[in-house]
């Protein structure tokens, strides 16, 4: 009974969204609204004001910084979530079921998990630093960096992995995203303009640009970093057994 | 856009998310979810934002359904 | 009207599967199941809003030197679907740990059997 009052309840609310999308202007129309405004302007306008050939990043880091400033601060809030539920382990080798299990691991996955990392690490290296002239940027090769710790952990084992990367290392990196963020911006409120401008203080108008290229890679490997940090920190804690220097939760 | 390709992407999206949805081995629909975000990222470049197909394919195809295996091993395989 | 859905398919499909989610996060008890539909709803809603942004015979918004000026989609759009994206990975990663939790807790992942066992 419940199912087919879901069931129709939900038709309803399909057939309402559905007919109201198809009254929406035609897609692709290049004389919709969405085209109309503000778009034209970030895509003529957008290399030269936002320094970078990306539109998209140029949009991201430029037009609408403070976005990205607190979409680094709300992965910030979950890490800090994930970690009050689950414990930081800061134990300097934590266990799992992995490594218990009785299963050994191949020596056929190991040798190509090892070479797969590598190359792993250097593409994500270079989507981060190309963030701002081609499709890339920092979430993308930060999230990579993780992915690649990730398949190195399910395949070598959890001990090794955590050996490399232990607790120190990842709260070192897990602030330089907020740090870059604040350290730019105010770099930009001591030379006079707004918070967040990248500009340095008493530099000729001509190396204005070399110093923007420069702050805009700053930011982006600040984030790159701190986003693998994060993923390669929510894994371990979903992954580790509880250890015993973890905050004890009342039954 | 009613080009054949895209048609495709869509009907592949339909199957992918309709069995994440309700098949009743989680690893499976795990598994489909990964797919489901690697079908997704096809399509995010046909709507030409290679961005976003980047974004989508590491984050939902590798990293949440990283997390997903890594839960779905520590609680239970099957639904009920 | 058949031709406006037509014209708009993107949208029909991004409504649809927004619906497929939101059946599985209502309707299964099973929490890791409400957290899957939740990814879909949220990718269908990503879906929707970037394809609002498209241009017809557009390219990406990319400027390579050298290449022949062309109409290019919508950017914004696509930057603020980016943030999204974060975002949706961060509650994943916090609902998940959550249900851990209460896995420990409760020995099961699922609300109704959870709900028995406690009566």
């Amino acid at each position: 009974m419940r199912k087919i009052l879901a069931i129709l309840f939900v038709s309803a609310l399909a057939a309402l969204l559905i007919y109201t999308v198809a009254l929406l202007p035609p897609m692709g129309d290049s004389d919709n609204p969405t085209n109309q405004h503000i778009a034209p302007r970030y895509l003529e306008r957008g290399p030269e004001e936002a320094g970078t050939g990306n539109i998209v990043a140029g949009v991201l880091l430029n037009y609408r910084g403070y976005d990205t400033m607190a979409e680094v601060a709300v992965l910030s809030a979950a890490l800090a979530g994930v970690f009050a539920v689950l414990g930081r382990g800061k134990k300097r080798i934590g266990t799992t079921f992995i490594d218990g299990s009785g299963v050994e691991f191949s020596v056929v996955s190991r040798i190509a998990v090892i070479l797969l990392v590598s190359f792993i690490m250097l593409l994500s290296i270079q989507v981060i630093l190309q963030g701002t002239n081609m499709p890339g940027g920092g979430f993308q090769g930060g999230a990579a960096i993780g992915a690649g710790v990730m398949i190195s952990t399910l395949a070598l084992g959890f001990g090794r992995t955590q050996h490399r990367v232990p607790y120190s290392l990842r709260a070192i990196l897990e602030s330089t995203g907020i740090l870059a963020f604040f350290v730019v911006g105010t770099i930009g409120v001591v030379s006079g303009a707004n918070f967040l401008t990248y500009t340095l203080p008493g530099v000729s108008a001509q190396a204005q640009a070399i110093v923007r290229a420069a702050m805009l890679i700053i930011v982006e490997i600040g984030i790159g970093v701190m986003v693998g940090a994060v993923a390669t920190s929510v894994f371990f804690a979903l992954l580790r057994d509880k250890e015993a220097d973890d905050v004890e939760r009342a039954a | 856009m009613l080009q054949p390709l895209n048609i495709v992407l869509l009907i592949l999206l339909f199957v992918t998310a309709l069995t994440a949805c309700f098949h009743r081995n989680l690893l499976v629909a795990v598994i489909m979810l990964s797919a489901f975000s690697l079908v997704m990222g096809a399509m995010w470049v046909m709507l030409r934002a290679p961005d976003l197909a980047l974004a989508e394919v590491v984050a939902v195809g590798v990293i949440t359904t990283t997390f997903f295996i890594a839960s779905v091993f520590r609680t239970q395989r099957r639904e009920e | 009207m058949l031709n406006a859905l037509l014209d708009n398919l993107n949208y029909v499909v991004a409504m649809i599967l927004f619906c497929i989610g939101f059946y599985t996060v209502i309707m299964r008890s099973n929490l890791l199941k409400k957290i899957i539909g939740l990814t879909i709803m949220q990718v269908a809603v990503f879906f929707f809003l970037v394809s609002i942004g498209y241009l017809a015979d557009g390219e990406a918004p990319t400027v390579i030197p050298g290449a022949p000026p062309a109409p290019m989609v919508n950017p914004l759009p696509q930057a603020m679907i980016l943030t999204a994206i974060v975002i949706s990975v961060s509650t994943t990663a916090l609902f998940l740990s959550l249900a851990l939790k209460f896995y420990e807790h409760h020995g099961t992942v699922d609300l109704d059997k959870a709900k028995e066992d406690r009566q």
